[in-house]
């Protein structure tokens, strides 16, 4: 039974040389790549031969019998493709063959129609991305909260990162002196994904908390509230009162975070950032409101 | 004359077809032979660029047993007129090199 090694790696796609490089370090070794894939790559253990391989670009085949015939002429074997639309090619290694033996793009107009095929599709995803979060980012300024912040900011850099790609990819740079890698991007834009939900979801499960107050006795009163977490949240108030009356939100030391105001029928809403915490929501005669307050007051913090 | 000059794979893979059929092997070698080692047309240019000239019309695709995978490819008439215009371009940049450069190296 063949040993096999899986591979959990994302180059990404203006880096398909660097990918190459190393499944040909890797092939020197005696792993032989069964499967390339975008995240997961699959490997066999042959320590008995070298391959070269070669990776190609190409989401719109026109003759994909002819296309992997005139592969096959040239003695490479088709290994496997992606959902993408790049497809592995290998070669046994002979290391007497010149190196453009081991090249599928051997003149400069190919070379940029290939890199030109990922390019378009890559300013398209880009500036539909960047698009879709810069609406996110507006919408999440209505409402902010850390979860919203963080997700934009990962999105905004994953739409750089893929318009900085396509434009490398056909200006790869002068030979000798590679581009410095972007990898590193992608697993910062994950990590800030995984982190934005994970901070939502808490935040979803203990941040909510409502009061409800019906024929209030006369104010001052409080009403303590918690917050579990640091982030934005926003305070509604809706109440029927018959005085003027200022609302509040404080801290242990007294300091103000928020104030509203109002009579009659009052609708505020306030966004603060707060600690994790135990505030204060304090109800108060406004000045030359006479006492005596009926009706209810109905506090919502999210 | 042709619209604009060929890349040196488009023209090789156009001179390579002018004695008569040939399938891509055969004229990735030839070509190899023709320009003293220098140009080699990958299959990745081969596939792109023979899908260019049969879209183009400058050449077509023959029939070939099924057990043979090689692909066999003419040039039409449409080609050999762009082969012979891109000829008579490349004879006329020559002959302004030797007026000029002469046999200088």
């Amino acid at each position: 039974m063949k040993k096999i090694k899986r591979r959990y790696v994302m180059y990404p796609a203006w880096e398909y040389k660097q990918e190459i490089a190393d499944i040909n370090a890797l092939s020197d070794k005696g792993w032989q790549l069964k499967k390339g894939g975008c995240f997961r790559s699959v490997f066999y253990w042959d320590e008995t031969v070298r391959y070269r391989y070669a990776l190609d670009y190409n989401n719109h085949i026109d003759d994909p019998a002819r296309y992997r015939d005139t592969f096959a002429e040239q003695g490479w074997e088709f290994v496997s493709d992606t959902f993408n639309g790049w497809h592995f090619f290998r070669k046994r290694y002979d290391p007497s063959l010149p190196p453009e033996e081991y090249e599928i793009y051997t003149d400069e107009q190919s070379v940029q129609d290939m890199a030109g095929r990922w390019s378009r599709l890559g300013y398209t995803f880009g500036a539909i991305e960047l698009a879709m979060t810069a609406l996110n980012g507006l919408m999440a300024l209505r409402r902010p909260s850390v979860t919203g912040i963080v997700i934009t900011l990962a999105c905004l850099l994953l739409g750089v990162v893929i318009l900085t790609g396509a434009w490398r990819i056909r200006h790869p740079g002068v030979a000798g002196k590679p581009r410095k890698s972007l990898r590193w991007c992608f697993s910062t834009v994950f990590s800030l994904l995984a982190l934005g939900l994970l901070f939502g979801v808490l935040r979803y499960y203990q941040s909510s908390a409502s009061e409800y107050v019906y024929d209030p006795s006369a104010p001052p009163w409080t009403w303590e509230m918690s917050a579990p977490l640091p982030d934005f949240y926003t305070m509604d108030v809706e109440a029927d009162t018959d005085a003027m009356v200022n609302i509040t939100v404080t801290n242990k030391d007294g300091k103000v975070l928020a104030e509203m105001g109002g009579g009659g029928d009052l609708r505020a809403s306030q966004t603060m950032f707060l600690l994790p915490g135990k505030y204060d929501v304090t109800v108060q005669y406004a000045d030359g409101t006479e006492p005596g307050t009926t009706g209810y007051f109905r506090f919502e913090v999210d | 004359m042709g619209a604009e000059p060929l890349t040196e794979s488009y023209f090789y893979i156009l001179l390579c077809l002018y004695d008569g059929p040939s399938h891509g092997y055969g004229i990735m070698r030839r070509t190899l032979e023709l320009s003293g080692g220098h140009v080699h047309i990958g299959s990745g240019t081969m596939y792109g660029a023979t899908g260019n000239m049969m879209k183009k019309g400058w050449i077509e695709e023959l029939p070939t047993p099924d057990a043979d995978r090689r692909r066999l490819y003419r040039l039409t008439a449409a080609g050999r007129r762009v082969l012979l215009d891109e000829a008579e371009r490349l004879r006329h940049l020559a002959a302004a090199v030797d007026d000029i450069i002469g046999g200088e190296r």
